[in-house]
């Protein structure tokens, strides 16, 4: 596949270069007007307002806040980057996501995060669960707690989707004490969900024969006896028919060309236009990924070709998302495990980083056009706005209507939807 | 007089007297059960069929149900001890072990992953227990002191080095799956939604298993970590809540804090700690553990496992969930958990002879329909729950008392335990003086040890220099015109006065340092005392709140009998209310009914006077019609007269008007004959006319007369009709309102069903969760796997295969064939080759069906992703294939229909089918005649698909 990288442009080589050299500091560039660039014919209408969605995208690795969202041009720690002003007046971030600057009237950032967790597993544990891993317990993801509190009863769909890079599919094992009714169901590489096509040695007419016996057969027994039980195998049967007859949801070929273009014709372009399709369609949450951003060696390098593929495709899924009147109702988040150090190592790369990092947010109640939280001169400590993970999972569910100070109950036994030591930002809810 | 008291209550309460007794006695253990387990209000549920009992106690024991012969064969056994020889010939198969093992496997590890141990390892070693039968106190207690040191016993150690050896991991699991008690909530404080969970409880638990650790060590080349152990001190804690500070020593649950001999530091190992060693301390609290808890006296030990081999049975503890045991959690029935787990004690924790008893009870023989005729149980229940009451009553006033007995000699305890908490503080002042100055002593005999051995070492060098310097010497007189000698000489003296020195200098060091260890040695002396005085003045507060600490679990071991008495009676008071009720609501059902038909039967009469009334108004409309023909008739009749009587009056007229005309001619001409003729006939010709007028005037009234009467008729006919309408229509209109009546009433009715069926429901998951009905128990991934494997012939192809191999490479005898213990040793050969062979197919099932890794593994849930599975994987489709010997083929291949029929049933649902069952696939393979293969596929997949087969009933 050719991908064209806008940015292996001469000049970020050259000023790549420049860093290498002399620490060059880089002058702010120009900014591009004009909003809304994309308008696609209102989808909005048909969503129901009142159902709030989630889409995650999994920064894997941990993607350098200075070459993102915190950019500190002409700095020591600062790396080769400008910063460029975006569509909000007064907010700058790095070069690498000129797109995205675009859009930031959509969006929120939070620059103070400091999650003190530097390990991989663990940051990655803490961001998707809100709370820090402890042996003895298991606390269910975000998008475990999205499904179980947002999607409505009446759909079939599964409400936790969970595209991954490749892999086959499958259902994860992230929903710890709500159950496997709220695991993700894993798009492999964005494929459709296993098992949803008939196989393909089955005549249509057998595959109907054999469902109108099996549920004649399994009436009969439910004659004798109807449990709970009885009733949520039955289903799942019902549940398995309904998704194959909307195996279409998950068809992203089923998108325009002509957006497929825009995104971008690599996987993560592909897996940002069939979120937005997933959300369309009604699905409650959805998490995506992009990798690898764990860039001990070359870092600079690194973000030069990974942002520039993520920054087309999510500067195109908000401008969508915006365009569509959907950003009332959905809910975006842009993290990591951790962000990268301030500083810079002898491979030009940048190590792991959890002290003073930032996320980005967007849509339902998070204020737009916003930027929250501050780091210091060079980027080492928050200043100000500090958050952290337990605070931030409280947050995102605060933005999407659920009471996060509510508990689930699990067998009786009332538990905590999140961490009751901390509580929401509401600098970031309107 | 309070514990007479509550044990008098408790006797009342069971309703049977002096049980213990009866314990004590030979009376057998299924017959204890099924005394305990008499239902409330004379409800006699059913048994289960024979095949419903074959299919169960076959999942239940071996796993798998039976082969469609075996099914057949013991459908049809007369014999009628049948079902005691199939269960004790399901213990006596291979299969058994396997399937026991997979049970304890999820029990203890819950799908968690091989780090340390292999979990193949892991899942022979628990299949090799099982065959061995070791009991289960054996097992445990292996787990429990297991160091993986051995590595023969190294799968043991998986419980605690596959937990990462985490203190607090192992904590709560130690206390979930071991003690039945899940006081993870009561780590930090005690627990907030349990009372009877303290947070001493969870530190005194702790404290026996914090001392462990996981340490990497190599053995032969390879490393592996095993579960060592250091010696154990007294853990301080707080509440997150409460700023009481608090002590506890080891304590299992429902013990005393354990009397632990006192060691100096540096004196409590028996294998100390060094390079590449696994170290024992003197006493060992992990060991200490493992006895206490399966010595046989722990009762939470006992009723944890009693509670958990009870619900392998029956797919639910008596205590449910089986982790969360506490009197307010009570079992559905106390005295019966109770008796189980002082008789498995009692029978030596035998595993297989327990749930054999089990087996052989008539409660599990329970059948699972939901029993009919409901509603006379209930004044039976109306005095039950009068009865229950009243002993609700009682045992109130007398847990209140339990309950304070308890407040106050926890109380007492606490008291104790806060008196030595300052002494405890001084001793461990004095243990850490005591443990600075060993370690400052320990350091000081190491220098002067390395000063002596360096200058030992400077020695060993120092002595053949010193003696060839003398040699030198003494060559260099004897040849003094050597040169090279002379040289030599006095460079090697130098070099041995050299070393001389340095000698003296190390000695130097050597006396410095020896000296040093003097003062480290004195204070360690002076620290020794102090250790001991202290030791020697805490020890009796220790022992103290140990003697406090007895009178307070009797007292809270008696508060939570009491109150687990209590809530287990609200349960059966609860019940009982609701099978009391149940004639009420029902009657309301029937009035309502009553109501509906009674609408009904005034719709109907409102119908049939709407019918009735069609005759009336036929009548009325016939009445407009002849009316409306006479009207027709005499209108006709009218304007006939009316037209001859106008045509008579104009000519008349006419005939006047001439008479007229030709009158005053006859004036004007008097004389002229023709016209005074003519005016005489024309005179006569008038007169005539008017005549006839006159007439037809007659005529004509008459002809109007009739028509003013038939329009009278008619109008009147008219007018009935039209009232004949209103009223058909006022009865039309009736029948909407009586047809509204009726929806309404029935939807009343429908909804008072409704309700009646609601508490039915109700009482059905009653009489589930006390085991008066049989329970559906979805089956395990394992289970699934097995059982689909068997029904479709897939076990049976493979398991044949690994007889002819065998045959072939180890033929038996006809000696051997005939020895049982031979043949037995065979089929675990085979089972185990045929597991080999079959094994990597679980985890297809385990990733769909199973709960996440660390999760309990009994809940059940169903997902689309299963469904999907079946229908659509590639697995499942396979099997049920027409293939070699498979149930597909064996149904295609069947001629007769019927035995078709009864061979899918028997193989895929281990029971006959019924006549319309029968019918129905004798008709599907007839219409799809042209494929039969794939009819027979479409049916042995429409029954694994069934909850009939997803379940275990």
């Amino acid at each position: 596949m050719n991908i064209h990288y806008a940015c292996k442009s001469l000049e970020h080589r050259i000023a790549r270069r420049q860093f290498l050299g002399t620490m060059a500091v880089a002058g702010a560039g120009a900014m591009t007007g004009g909003l809304g660039v994309f308008s696609t014919p209102a989808v909005a209408n048909q969503l129901r307002s009142d159902q709030k969605r989630i889409v995650v995208f999994n920064m894997h690795g941990g993607l350098s806040q200075l070459e993102s969202w915190d950019p500190k041009p002409g700095t020591a720690t600062g790396g080769p980057f400008r910063a460029i002003p975006t569509s909000v007046p007064g907010i700058h971030i790095s070069e690498l996501l000129p797109e995205t600057a675009r859009e930031m009237h959509h969006l929120c950032l939070v620059r103070g995060v400091n999650t003190s967790e530097d390990d991989h597993g663990k940051g990655a544990y803490m961001m998707l669960t809100g709370r820090r891993q402890t042996p003895a317990a298991d606390y269910p993801q975000i998008g475990a707690v999205a499904a179980k509190a947002l999607t409505p009863a009446d759909t079939s769909l599964p409400g936790y989707i969970l595209i991954t890079p490749g892999g086959g599919g499958g259902r994860g094992a992230d929903s710890a004490y709500l159950g496997p009714k709220y695991s993700s169901v894993q798009l492999g590489n964005g494929n459709p969900p296993q098992n949803t096509t008939r196989p393909e040695a089955m005549a249509e007419a057998s595959d109907v024969a054999r469902q109108d016996l099996r549920r004649h057969v399994n009436e009969r027994f439910l004659n004798r006896r109807r449990t709970a039980v009885t009733e949520a195998f039955t289903y799942s049967y019902e549940q398995a028919q309904q998704l194959m007859r909307q195996r279409d949801v998950f068809d992203v070929t089923k998108e325009p060309e002509a957006d497929a273009e825009r995104y971008g014709k690599h996987d993560f372009g592909r897996h940002c236009l069939l979120a937005r399709r997933l959300l369309e369609k009604g699905i409650t949450f959805v998490q995506l990924s992009h990798s690898n951003y764990d860039t001990h060696n070359e870092n600079f390098n690194f973000h030069i070709e990974q942002l520039a593929e993520f920054d087309r495709s999510f500067s195109c899924f908000v401008a969508d998302i915006a365009a569509r009147g959907m950003l009332d109702s959905t809910l975006i988040v842009v993290l990591s495990e951790f962000g990268r150090t301030p500083n810079i190592n002898q491979y030009y790369g940048r190590d792991h980083w959890s002290r003073s990092w930032s996320i980005c947010m967007g849509g339902c109640r998070v204020p737009r056009g916003h930027a929250f939280g501050k780091t210091s001169a060079d980027g080492t400590a928050v200043e100000d706005g500090e958050v952290d993970h337990g605070k931030l999972f409280r947050t995102y569910l605060e933005a999407v209507g659920v009471d996060s100070s509510g508990s689930f109950d699990i067998a009786g036994q009332q538990i905590p939807i999140a961490d009751p030591a901390v509580s929401a930002v509401p600098e970031l809810l309107t | 007089m309070r514990t007479s008291a509550t044990l008098a209550w408790q006797a009342m309460l069971i309703g049977v007297i002096a049980h213990a007794t009866a314990l004590a006695e030979g009376e057998p253990l299924h017959a204890l059960i099924d005394e305990r387990m008499a239902p409330v209000s004379g409800l006699g549920p059913a048994q289960c069929s024979d095949a419903e009992f074959l299919r169960r106690v076959s999942l239940d024991l071996v796993g798998m149900p039976p082969t469609s012969d075996e099914a057949r064969q013991f459908i049809s056994d007369p014999v009628p001890d049948k079902r005691q020889r199939l269960v004790d010939r399901l213990f006596a198969s291979p299969h058994y072990a396997r399937h026991l093992a997979n049970t304890l496997d999820l029990m203890l590890m819950e799908r968690r992953a091989g780090t340390h141990v292999s979990i193949d390892d892991w899942r022979a070693w628990l299949v090799k227990c099982v065959r061995e039968n070791k009991p289960w106190n054996m097992l445990a207690r292996e787990i429990l002191q297991a160091d993986g040191d051995d590595p023969a016993e190294r799968p043991a150690a998986r419980f605690a080095l596959d937990r990462a050896s985490d203190p607090n991991v192992l904590t709560r699991d130690v206390g979930r799956i071991f003690f039945g008690r899940d006081m993870q909530c009561a780590q930090c404080h005690d627990h907030p939604l349990v009372d009877d969970y303290l947070q001493s409880d969870y530190q005194g638990l702790l404290a026996f298993i914090a001392p462990s650790y996981a340490l990497v060590r190599t053995v032969n080349g390879a490393q592996a970590t095993v579960q060592a152990e250091r010696p154990g001190t007294d853990v301080t804690f707080q509440s997150v809540f409460v700023g009481t500070p608090r002590r506890t020593g080891a304590r299992a649950p429902d013990c005393v804090m354990i009397d632990e001999p006192f060691y100096l530091p540096g004196e409590d190992y028996t294998v100390a700690p060094a390079d590449n060693v696994t170290p024992a301390p003197k006493f060992s609290r992990r060991a200490k553990l493992a006895e206490m808890a399966t010595d046989g006296s722990n009762e939470a030990f006992n009723r944890n496992i009693a509670n958990r081999l009870w619900a392998h049975m029956f797919g639910r503890g008596l205590v449910y969930p089986p982790d969360m045991q506490h009197p307010d959690n009570p079992a559905s029935d106390p005295e019966l958990l109770n008796i189980l787990a002082e008789r498995f004690a009692a029978m030596n924790f035998d595993i297989r002879a327990f749930l054999r008893e089990i087996a052989l009870s008539n409660t599990y023989q329970r059948s699972f329909d939901v029993p009919v005729g409901l509603v006379s149980l209930s004044t039976q229940a109306t005095v039950e729950v009068a009865k229950f009451e009243a002993q609700h009553a009682s045992l109130e006033q007398v847990q209140s008392a339990t309950e304070e007995a308890y407040t106050k000699a926890a109380e007492t305890w606490q008291e104790t335990e806060a008196a030595m908490l300052p002494v405890a503080a001084e001793f461990d002042a004095a243990r850490a003086k005591y443990t600075e100055a060993k370690t400052n002593h320990d350091a000081a005999l190491k220098a002067a040890a390395d000063a002596t051995a360096a200058m030992q070492a400077k020695q060993a060098l120092a002595t053949p220099v010193q003696t060839a310097a003398g040699a030198a010497q003494e060559a260099a007189k004897t040849v003094p015109e050597d040169k090279a000698l002379a040289d030599a000489a006095p460079k090697i003296s130098a070099k041995a006065e050299q070393l001389a020195a340095e000698i003296t200098v190390l000695a130097k060091t050597v006396e410095e340092k020896t000296a040093a260890t003097k003062p480290t040695a004195d204070a360690l002396a002076a620290a020794k005392p102090a250790v001991e005085a202290a030791h020697a003045k805490v020890a009796p507060l220790i022992a103290a709140v140990r003697q406090a600490e007895q009178p307070m679990l009797d007292a809270r071991r008696k508060a939570s009998a009491d109150l687990e008495a209590l809530a287990a009676l609200d349960r059966r008071v609860e019940t009982a209310k609701r099978i009391a009720k149940l004639p009420d609501v029902n009657n309301v059902v029937v009035v309502a009914n009553q109501a509906a038909t009674a609408k009904q039967a005034e719709l109907t009469a409102t119908e049939k006077q709407l019918a009735e009334f069609a005759l009336v108004v036929a009548e009325h409309e016939q009445k407009v019609k002849t009316a409306s023909d006479a009207m027709t008739a005499v209108t006709a009749a009218r304007d006939t007269s009316r037209a001859e009587h106008e045509k008579r009056t104009q000519l008349a007229d006419a005939l006047t008007a001439a008479f007229t005309s030709i009158d005053a001619a006859r004036q004007k001409l008097p004389d002229d004959p023709p016209i005074v003729e003519a005016a005489l006939k024309l005179q006569a010709s008038a007169e005539l006319a008017r005549t006839q007028i006159g007439e037809s005037q007659k005529k004509f009234d008459e002809a109007s007369a009739a028509y003013k009467a038939a329009d009278e008729t008619f109008i009147a006919a008219q007018e009935a009709l039209a009232a004949a309408l209103a009223e058909r229509a006022r009865r039309e209109q009736a029948i909407e309102l009586a047809k509204t009546n009726v929806s309404a009433a029935q939807a009343e009715a429908a909804a008072k069903q409704s309700d009646f069926e609601k508490l039915v429901g109700d009482l059905t998951d009653r009489w589930t969760a006390d085991f008066t009905l049989a329970s559906l128990k979805p089956l395990t991934p394992e289970q699934l796997c097995w059982t689909v494997f068997r029904v479709t012939g897939v076990y049976d192809r493979y398991w044949q295969a690994e007889v002819a191999e065998l045959d072939k490479a180890k033929p038996m005898t006809d000696q051997q064939k005939k020895d049982p213990a031979q043949v037995a040793a065979r089929d675990v050969e085979l089972e185990q080759k045929t597991f080999d062979k079959l094994k990597e197919n679980i985890p297809i099932f385990v990733t769909f069906y199973g709960a996440a890794a660390g999760q309990p593994q009994g809940d059940f849930f169903s997902t689309a992703d299963q469904a999907l599975f079946a229908v659509n994987g590639g697995a499942i489709n396979s099997w049920v294939a027409p293939a070699a010997g498979n149930v597909t083929e064996k149904i295609t291949k069947q001629e007769d229909p019927k035995a078709a029929a009864e061979e899918l049933y028997l193989s895929v649902l281990t029971r006959l089918p019924s006549d319309a069952e029968a019918a129905e696939v004798v008709a599907h393979l007839a219409n799809h005649k042209d494929n039969k293969p794939a009819a027979a596929q479409e049916l042995v997949w429409a029954l694994l698909n069934s909850a009939e087969f997803r379940f275990n009933h």
